[in-house]
């Protein structure tokens, strides 16, 4: 083999100089590369055939998630084509000094010997290509660099390609060589960096799925969360909880999507087990097509109509007729049952209705279970700041920490850093603000918590100044970002445009962030009412309505508008009579708008026990203290 | 790529039922491309929707009470559904929608288990059905609903999408060109429309019928390759190749006609045989079916002059071709 660049005259071997009647100059490198892309097309389509039955066990193990299978067809393909390529180059370089593709650009591959090619040099000349392949076809550019443009397939086995056309080039100039070489070197570099980087990757990602691969294999449903968490789930009375309601525990809980639950349901109605919870899950799992969701919670009674199944599908049913007495009367009935999935949903009603200390007694009443750690120290965190017991709420969030899973410590991080910004700027540096720039790293994953706890933190640490928030805002790529950016810069009457045009297609967390920004800046009364006037146009049966209520009452009450304010009050008393929050408020305002009978009346719905928040409770007190005198003297 | 040239575009004086065929096609798509878009949205809501899902389900209890009458692979699917894998109740979904036994019996059948998605699914069955059978290619198409005479030709002229017609009219246009000359026009119509049908004929012979139709002129176009291959075997013939989009490697060349025949035959059957059939896509067997015939009607039209002259109104210009 001669590696060097050889020298004609003094390896005596075949002259290249130019010959009159035979004129051969060395190859041109694009001549090359379309020969080779000929020739590829041509082998694809022998090899297509060939490996057909492969193609067709590929496809066939592919739809049936076999993963290993897939793996070895995929081989097997490869295989056939690898071994098609080499036949036909190893024959046709022996046979006729070229291939097809090399025939059509007017190529040969001779010796650099006075002879044919060997069958030995034909195939090594192959077989090194491949290797070529292989290093991510660098070698190849040596045909910008060797003397003779000869790679290093061809310089190992002694073979050299040449040009009969009319296309003439040279050996590569100096410029030619130093370019290419300049070129390769970070590039192998860069090369060997990403495949240190990616050997790495894929070994790990091999490590952590050879187990999940081997579940594959041995045809496991999809759900897997449900079996893991089957097997500890807390059993209650000695009974161990079936995988249905393992399930439904899980979905209430957000912790398994609505595939995994109708995956349960399926084999429950396959196996002819739990029928009426499998009609439940699949009505909660259908919840986007109505049709569908109705159909299933009327089965559910109709499967059996005396059980806690059917109750909780009628409970279903009040919520979606907004019916919130009946609702909470079969709530108090069915929760006794101890299911924990009626126990979840019912903690989410009582928070949605702002009833906190009956979710926090059903959330009490809750057996650990290690599965729905997450979703219950996430909860506990919320209600016991809702109630006012913002201390035991950071305790326990901070105690739960080590367990929480990284998503779950930072929605909740977000929540409590929100809630803090919201009272006061002071806490932007607190510890569950401290990681807020840790967020935006992945702007698709960003909540509306986190991005509104950005936005005021942002406007605590520019101390208010709304250009340099907007300036801030400008590097976030998300629509949220954007949308603020331009309510912000904006200014105020465009930010109400925004809430009467978008109030629909918003989520509401960003329409009542943008009113409670409204009603801070509005310094006209016009502004305010119009706002007010808007709100009572909108949805009232969500969380967020009764927050931007809660911002008017705030605004009312500043600027000493006593009426209004109470007015508001009624408003939101109409929708939730069991609010403490609602009532304390129309007690303290109708006292200080000196309408004490009615004061006394909202005092005397009192039945529930005094925890309240946003209400001055030394204020409330002493106002509780003059009505008692005064009411129970008469 | 190489792509055939031959003769390229010549007057409709001197190629008439090639231009005719081309407007032909063409006209047939534009008139129903209506009905196709508004066809195609119906059908897409029920493959958004749960009832694909749910005929899934409910296609692997069928199967599971049928084993005998399904292969291998619905079985393992229907194994896999019934335990629970809803991906794969989609995809047994929609072989669902192409058995021919589940659409007959399913109705009727008694299933069990999820009374609520049985209703559900019969229900939406009904509508899924209706709504196959407003849409054109299903009703023009030769399917096992449709197969009288007149689907036999028909289905030569739907197409399933702009690109499918595009594809197969330029091929008319640059091939048929060639035939025509040859055949003569008569003649060359009379075997276009045979070619398809024989198309047609080998299609159900090794798939068989099934509901989703098959529509398209390349089973026709395949048999204008064959015979042209056979007539013109020796002759090279202009192609248009493209290697690299920079000079000189894409332009025009002169090869052997057998090399468009071979890379057709051996792609056709790479397909035939590395391809599902029961997920549907391209009928390759529908081309292999219409190479068979032109190379049968070549050889016919080489070795018998007075047959073929006897058959077909033969052209003299086919003198000037050879």
């Amino acid at each position: 083999m001669v590696l060097a660049n050889f020298d004609e005259e003094k390896y005596e071997i075949r002259n290249y100089a130019q010959d009159k009647k035979n004129p051969r100059h060395l190859a041109y490198p694009l001549d090359r590369l379309a020969a080779q892309i000929v020739d590829f097309a041509i082998i694809l389509m022998f090899s297509g055939l060939l490996s057909a039955p492969f193609q067709k066990n590929f496809e066939l193990a592919k739809i049936l998630d076999q993963v290993w299978e897939a793996v070895f067809w995929f081989a097997a393909i490869i295989l056939v084509f690898f071994i098609c390529h080499i036949f036909y180059h190893t024959i046709c370089i022996r046979v006729w000094e070229q291939t097809l593709g090399k025939k059509l650009f007017s190529l040969k591959v001779v010796s650099i010997w006075k002879r044919k090619i060997s069958w030995k040099n034909s195939f090594m000349r192959v077989l090194i290509w491949w290797f070529e392949v292989l290093c991510l076809g660098i070698p190849f550019l040596a045909v910008f660099t060797n003397l003779k443009r000869r790679p290093f397939h061809e310089r190992m086995s002694d073979t050299i390609c040449f040009s009969y056309s009319h296309r003439i080039v040279g050996p590569p100039s100096l410029n030619e060589k130093s370019f290419v070489k300049g070129l390769m070197i970070p590039f192998y570099l860069g090369a060997l960096l990403i495949f240190s980087i990616n050997i790495s990757t894929i070994v790990n990602f091999w490590l952590e799925n050879r187990e999940k691969l081997n579940d594959y294999q041995a045809n496991i449903p999809r759900c897997e969360e449900v079996i893991e968490a089957t097997a500890d789930w807390p059993k209650y009375n000695g009974v161990k909880a079936t995988r249905l309601e393992v399930a439904m525990g899980l979905y209430s809980a957000e912790l398994v999507d609505k595939d995994c639950l109708l995956s349960e349901a399926q084999s429950a109605f396959y196996y002819k087990r739990e029928q009426t919870l499998a009609y439940l899950a699949s009505a909660f799992a259908h919840e986007n097509n109505s049709e569908l969701s109705n159909e299933y919670l009327m089965k559910v009674c109709k499967s059996k109509e005396n059980s806690n199944e059917c109750l909780f599908a009628r409970i279903v049913n009040f919520w979606a007729e907004k019916d919130w007495v009946k609702a909470e009367e079969a709530l108090s009935k069915v929760i006794m049952n101890d299911k924990t999935y009626i126990k979840n949903w019912a903690i989410k009603h009582y928070m949605s209705r702002r009833q906190h200390e009956k979710a926090y007694e059903i959330l009490s009443d809750l057996q650990n279970n290690e599965y729905l750690s997450n979703f219950l120290a996430s909860i506990r965190t919320q209600l016991l700041w809702s109630l006012g017991r913002e201390e035991e709420a950071l305790v326990s969030f901070n105690s739960s920490i080590p367990s929480l899973s990284k998503t779950y410590k930072r929605k909740t991080h977000a929540w409590l850093c929100l809630k803090q910004l919201n009272r006061s700027c002071e806490s932007a540096k607190s510890d569950f603000c401290s990681d807020i720039s840790e967020w935006n790293k992945h702007p698709k994953q960003v909540s509306l918590e986190e991005y509104f706890a950005q936005l005021r933190y942002f406007e605590c640490n520019s101390q208010g100044n709304l250009k340099t928030v907007a300036q801030l805002l400008r590097g976030q790529k998300n629509e949220l970002g954007e949308r603020a950016f331009h309510s912000i810069v904006r200014g105020e009457s465009s930010m109400q445009d925004l809430v009467n045009k978008s109030y629909k297609f918003v989520p509401s967390l960003f329409t009542s962030e943008l009113v409670r920004r409204l009603v801070e800046t509005s310094n006209t009364n016009e502004n305010i009412k119009s706002l007010e006037k808007f709100w009572r146009k909108t949805n009232p049966y969500t969380k967020e309505w009764e927050d931007i209520g809660y911002f008017f009452v705030d605004k009312y009450k500043k600027d000493r508008k006593f009426n209004d304010a109470i007015a508001v009050l009624n408003s939101m008393y109409q929708i939730t009579p069991n609010s403490n929050m609602i009532r304390k408020n129309l007690i303290v305002l109708n006292y200080l708008e000196g309408n004490k009978k009615r004061a006394w009346d909202f005092f005397n719905k009192d039945e529930r026990s005094p925890a309240s928040v946003k209400v001055d409770s030394a204020n409330y007190n002493n106002i509780i203290f003059q009505l008692k005198k005064e009411f129970l003297k008469k | 790529m190489i792509f055939p040239w031959f003769q390229g575009i010549k007057s409709i004086m001197k190629t008439p039922v090639v231009w005719i065929l081309l407007l032909l096609n063409i006209s047939v798509y534009v008139n129903f491309y209506y009905d196709q878009s508004l066809g195609n949205q119906e059908l897409e809501k029920f493959y958004e929707s749960e009832f694909l899902v749910i005929q899934g389900n409910l296609f692997a209890e069928f199967i599971d009470q049928n084993l005998g009458s399904y292969d291998d692979l619905y079985q393992k699917l229907s194994t896999k559904v019934l335990s629970g894998d809803r991906k794969k109740a989609s995809i047994l979904g929609q072989l669902a929608v192409r058995d021919n036994f589940f659409r007959k019996e399913g109705p009727s059948f008694p299933f069990t288990g999820d009374e609520v998605a049985i209703d559900y699914w019969k229900k939406n069955f009904r509508k899924f059905i209706d709504a196959q059978n407003i849409h054109p290619n299903y009703k023009w198409g030769f399917s096992s609903r449709n197969n009288d005479y007149i689907h036999w030709i028909s289905y030569q002229f739907m197409h399933s999408d702009i690109f499918h017609l595009f594809v197969n009219m330029v091929y008319l246009m640059f091939v048929g060109t060639t035939v025509e000359l040859i055949l003569g026009s008569m003649s060359f119509l009379l075997f276009y429309l045979s070619a398809g049908a024989a198309a047609a004929l080998f299609y159900l012979m090794l798939v068989g019928l099934n509901p989703v139709p098959l529509v398209g002129a390349s089973g026709s176009i395949s048999g204008l390759l064959g015979i042209v291959t056979v007539v013109l075997w020796k002759q090279r013939q202009k192609f248009f190749y493209f290697v690299l989009p920079i000079q000189p490697y894409f332009g025009w060349i002169y090869l052997p006609i057998w090399v468009i025949f071979i890379s057709s035959i051996l792609s056709d059957l790479a397909g035939y045989f590395g391809k599902l059939s029961v997920l549907g896509g391209v009928a390759y067997t529908a081309h292999i079916g219409g190479l068979m015939f032109g190379l049968f009607f070549g050889f016919l039209f080489r070795w018998s002059k007075t047959l073929s002259k006897g058959i077909f109104n033969h052209n003299n210009r086919v003198h000037e071709l050879q």
